[in-house]
């Protein structure tokens, strides 16, 4: 016997796939879901809430390469013609597929969470709120099952159609929630992340957790009873894909809730005007831009009455019920999501406080300074002018030079609004109204 | 180790029992399965490989009962077989498929290396060892699927075929290779090659209709073959005489 060894080049952590099974599809994973964060690392006010729930929503693309990964392998490798998947070997129909899908899971999990890691970092240097445990285990309990889906797919059909059909399947199952809520609970992600003040419903994350599991076992158990000789498919079996089947249809006869309340949290607060604003604690470096952005636009309105007597942080809020009572009571609700841009959105919103909705004009939402205009639509261009006159105030306030608010000085325009207050508010002020274009 | 199967019937469904009381003891040696089409040698070389299910009778290879789960698992361990039809992955190494098909025998991760190296010292492919098996010829493709059977040393082999579509030298190198796999162990070799079974097999059966209508060593069934037959250009007076015999064999069961 000769003494060289002919050492295997499959090493442990691939064994038995040949490692190009597990690296291309895992690169592809790192660099997809570090170009779906990147952009994140710079976003404001990120937190764990929307971190929790990203880690559902943005393995929608990487779970599809898993699960095409998991079809090729299982296609290329358990083809009963190869001399190593004859079905009367003893691992064939449990341990073979058992480590084809740890590799390629394990590979596929490990470049996801590698390509999460510096969002990870960006929230745990800067964000607010806890993770939320069920929301993760069920986005990787999917990532999982889909994965396996992915390789039953490879067992069926054996071929080079099995990428395809399983890249093609998956992605239709990840998107589901796009397309009806009732999925949500029946996939990775919901239509909306919920961020710092709400969190998934109490129901639908373990439900969904507990799905991803239940079709994990049912998969693995379609997949052993494929490859096993005699095929055979138990009780157990039965009974998995029955439960699975069961839990599909349970959501769209009684649709979950999808998001609620976190119910509150510790407040920071300032006041400034007459105005109060408070924040949500986690939320407190953005309290000041808040303040900068919101009072110059009270102070350019000028009527102390009109301006809210209170801006609060959305994530504050404990029920729909509370935000609807304390906005008739004179809260300005400011949402503040991650990634928010607070520069327009902020001085908008203080804005749409002091001044009508276009709507009430009578124009059907048409608003222009064209002489040959209806006078409604004349009049709704002078609110939509103000407003945007009112967001400048929030940025320097330098000379506004369309609408017609070119040329008009601060202390006339308050002086107009105080004296023409109810025309405004009724929009029956037409553009020859402004005493500056008189 | 032996096989033995006693009684031995299987039908498929809606048709005709294909084994019916089939007998036979296989003797460690090379031993040769001879018999026209439709005598059932696929379904005897299934049942013992356990794809299909023993239902009536007994089949033992060693001390396993292959009617029994216990008993099919421990035969599984104890078999190397090597189809008719086989394929490999062309992105494996030779090295890799064998260490491969030891695991998926139930060998440790960690034995599969060792465990290629002996198989494919004993097929003579150790230098192709870091060969992906796509650039392989026909020949050293049959020693690979020989190698990967071996791996996980079985007491018991069994060979379909195994120099079907192969040219005269690589069907030499591979009964050189099957000779001496006999020595120390069964190898069962389902053959229509009389070539085969007269430079490989000590013993020889003759499956026809479901049963073992012969058993013995190849001079015994040589004698059997009428003398005087006369080649055609078709093919050797001896080949001629074979057809008959077995031929006559089936029609005597």
């Amino acid at each position: 016997m000769r003494s060289t060894h002919p050492r295997s080049r499959i090493s442990a952590p691939f064994w038995p796939l040949p490692p190009v099974f597990a690296l291309v599809p895992a690169a592809l994973i790192l660099a997809l879901t570090l170009a779906d964060t990147w952009n994140q690392l710079s976003w404001r006010a990120l937190d764990w809430v929307y971190l929790s729930a990203e880690v559902g929503a943005l393995a929608r693309l990487p779970v599809v390469v898993a699960a095409g990964a998991a079809a090729l392998a299982a296609a290329r490798f358990t083809r009963p013609g190869l001399v190593f998947a004859q079905r009367w070997q003893p691992r064939v129909a449990r341990d073979v597929p058992w480590r084809h899908c740890a590799v390629v899971t394990g590979w596929c999990l490990a470049a996801y969470a590698l390509g999460l890691l510096p969002l990870a970092l960006a929230v745990a240097a800067h964000g607010a709120g806890t993770p939320d445990p069920i929301a993760i285990a069920g986005a990787l309990a999917g990532f999982v099952a889909l994965t396996l889906f992915g390789y039953l797919c490879g067992v069926v059909l054996r071929g080079p159609l099995a990428v395809p059909v399983a890249v093609g399947l998956v992605f239709l199952l990840a998107s589901l929630p796009l397309v009806a809520d009732a999925w949500s609970a029946l996939s990775l992600q919901l239509p909306v992340s919920p961020s710092l003040g709400t969190r998934e419903s109490t129901a639908v994350g373990p439900y969904r957790l507990g799905f991803f599991l239940l079709l994990a076992v049912a998969l693995a158990w379609t997949v052993a009873a494929l490859l096993r000789t005699p095929r055979r498919f138990s009780t157990g079996h039965g009974l998995a894909v029955a439960a699975v089947a069961v839990t599909v249809a349970l959501p769209h006869l009684r649709p979950f809730p999808l998001l609620a309340y976190d119910g509150g949290g510790a407040e920071v607060c300032t006041e400034r005007g007459g105005v109060r604003y408070c924040v949500r604690e986690g939320h407190e470096d953005e309290l000041a831009t808040i303040v900068g952005l919101t009072a110059p636009v009270f102070d350019a309105y000028g009527l102390a009455d009109a301006a809210p007597a209170e801006v609060r942080d959305l994530s504050l809020a404990r029920s729909d019920a509370e935000v609807v009572r304390r906005g008739r009571q004179g809260t300005l609700w400011v949402d503040i999501p991650p990634g928010w841009e607070p520069e327009q959105e902020v001085p908008s919103v203080a804005a749409e406080w002091l001044v009508p909705d276009v709507f009430r004009c009578g124009s059907g939402g048409v608003a222009t300074l064209a002489a040959d205009a209806p006078p409604e639509a004349r009049r709704a261009a002078v609110v939509e002018d103000l407003r945007a006159w009112l967001v400048s105030r929030a940025h320097g306030g330098g000379p506004v030079e369309d609408g017609v608010f070119s040329g008009a000085a601060p202390a006339q325009v308050r002086e107009w609004i105080r004296r023409d207050r109810e025309r405004l508010a009724a929009c029956e002020v037409a553009p020859e109204d402004l005493p500056w274009r008189t | 180790m032996r096989v033995t199967a006693e009684d031995l019937e299987f039908g498929y469904r809606r048709g005709r029992r294909v084994l019916d009381g089939l007998s036979w003891t296989v003797e460690p040696g090379v031993t040769g399965l001879l018999g026209p089409n439709g005598s059932g040698k696929t379904t005897l070389l299934s049942l013992l490989v356990t794809l299909l299910p023993v239902r009536s009778g007994r089949l033992l290879v060693g001390d396993h009962d292959l009617a029994t789960a216990s008993g099919r698992a421990g035969a599984r361990r104890a078999l190397g077989f090597v189809p008719q039809r086989f394929s490999l992955a062309g992105e494996l190494t030779v090295a890799d498929t064998v260490a491969y098909a030891a695991w998926a025998h139930g060998l440790g991760r960690r034995e599969c290396g060792a465990a290629a190296l002996r198989a494919l010292d004993l097929v003579d492919l150790t230098d192709l060892a870091h060969h992906r098996t796509r650039t392989l010829s026909g020949g050293q493709r049959q020693r690979v699927g020989i190698a990967a059977a071996l791996a996980h040393d079985p007491g018991v082999l069994v060979l379909d075929e195994p120099t079907a579509g192969l040219d005269p030298g690589q069907r030499l190198r591979i009964r050189e290779v099957v000779a001496r796999l006999g020595r120390d162990r069964t190898v069962l070799v389902s053959t229509h090659l009389i070539e085969d079974v007269a430079h490989l097999c000590s013993r020889v059966g003759v499956l026809a209709g479901g049963r073992i209508e012969f058993h013995g060593t190849f001079p015994q069934l040589e004698a059997m073959i009428e003398d005087g037959s006369e080649g055609s250009p078709h093919g050797s007076g001896f080949e001629r005489a074979y057809d008959r015999l077995i031929t006559r064999i089936g029609e005597r069961a």
